[in-house]
C-alpha cells in the first residue's frame, strides 16, 4: 500500500476518516458509547487498585517476609544438619573408642602389657630372633 | 527433629550420659560397678562412652566379662596418654598374625612368671635404652 512506509500520514488520514463519520453518529447513540466508555474507565480503575493491593501496596512486605522466612528457613535447614552431622561424627568416635577399650579390657593379655617397658622392650628384643616380628 | 537427623544408632542413654550415677539406669550401674566413684569426675563423652560399652556388654563371654570389670577401674585412672599408648599398640598386634598374636600372649603370660626383680631390671634397662631417658614407671604393669 500506498501509506506502509508512513504510518503517521495513514494515523492521520484514520484520524480524520473517523473525525468525520463521529460527525454523522446520532446523539443516541453518542451518548450510549460515552456511558460505556466511563463505565470501562471505572471498572478499569478498580481492577487496578485490587491488584495493587493484593500485590502492589502490599508487594514490598509481603516478599520481603516471604524471602526473610525463606532465608531464616534456610540457615536453620543447614545448622541442623551440621548439628546432625556433628551427633553423627561424635557417636561413630565413641563406637570406635568403645569397641577398641571393649576388646583391650576383655582380651587374654592384660592392658599393662601395652605400657610395660620392661615387657615391650623383652618382647621386641625376642621378635628380633624370633618369629614373633610385629607390626610397626 | 535434631534427633531425626542423627544416626538411629544414637540411642537416648548415649546421646545425653546422666551427670549422676544415681541417674543411670540399674542395669547399666550393674555393669559399670567399679566406676562408681569415678563416675562423677568423668568428662561426659568418657560418660557416653561407657554407656556404649554397657550396651555392648551382654554380648561378652562370662570370661571376657570378667577380666573387663578387674580392669576397669585401673584403666580410667591411667592418665589419657597411658590410654592413647596402650589402644595403639594394641591395634598395632591386632594387625599382625594370628600366630604372632598368640606368641605376644604366650610370652606375656611368661613375662608375668619372672621374679618381680627380674621384671624391674628390664624396666630399667628400657628406660635406659629409650629415647629421651626414662618414661613409664611399668606400674600400669600391675593393671590385670
Amino acid at each position: 500500500m500506498k501509506y506502509e512506509n508512513n504510518e503517521a500520514e495513514f494515523a492521520a488520514r484514520v484520524c480524520r476518516i473517523l473525525d468525520q463519520d463521529v460527525a454523522g453518529i446520532d446523539a443516541r447513540v453518542a451518548e450510549k458509547l460515552r456511558h460505556a466508555r466511563q463505565r470501562a474507565v471505572a471498572r478499569q480503575a478498580e481492577l487496578s487498585l485490587a491488584t495493587a493491593s493484593a500485590t502492589g501496596g502490599g508487594h514490598g512486605i509481603f516478599q520481603s517476609l516471604h524471602r526473610h522466612h525463606r532465608g531464616v528457613l534456610a540457615t536453620l535447614a543447614l545448622l541442623m544438619g551440621a548439628f546432625g552431622m556433628h551427633v553423627w561424627q561424635e557417636h561413630r568416635e565413641l563406637e570406635t573408642m568403645a569397641e577398641i577399650d571393649m576388646a583391650l579390657l576383655s582380651d587374654e593379655v592384660s592392658p599393662g602389657a601395652y605400657l610395660d617397658q620392661g615387657f615391650m622392650a623383652w618382647l621386641d628384643r625376642l621378635s628380633q630372633h624370633e618369629e614373633y616380628l610385629l607390626p610397626e | 527433629m535434631l534427633l531425626a537427623l542423627a544416626p538411629a544408632a544414637v540411642t537416648a542413654t548415649s546421646f545425653i550420659a546422666p551427670a549422676k550415677w544415681a541417674d543411670l539406669p540399674a542395669d547399666k550401674q550393674k555393669i559399670l560397678a567399679p566406676l562408681s566413684s569415678e563416675w562423677a569426675n568423668l568428662e561426659s563423652w568418657r560418660k557416653k562412652k561407657w554407656l556404649e560399652i554397657a550396651d555392648r556388654y551382654p554380648k561378652m563371654t562370662r570370661q571376657e566379662q570378667e577380666r573387663f570389670q578387674q580392669r576397669m577401674r585401673t584403666w580410667v585412672r591411667l592418665t589419657p596418654e597411658e590410654r592413647k599408648a596402650a589402644r595403639e599398640k594394641y591395634r598395632n598386634i591386632q594387625k599382625a598374625s594370628s600366630e604372632q598374636r598368640e606368641a605376644v600372649k604366650q610370652l606375656w603370660s611368661e613375662y608375668e612368671t619372672l621374679p618381680d626383680d627380674e621384671k624391674q631390671r628390664l624396666r630399667e634397662a628400657a628406660a635406659k635404652s629409650a629415647p629421651g631417658g626414662a618414661s613409664g614407671t611399668g606400674k600400669a604393669g600391675q593393671n590385670r
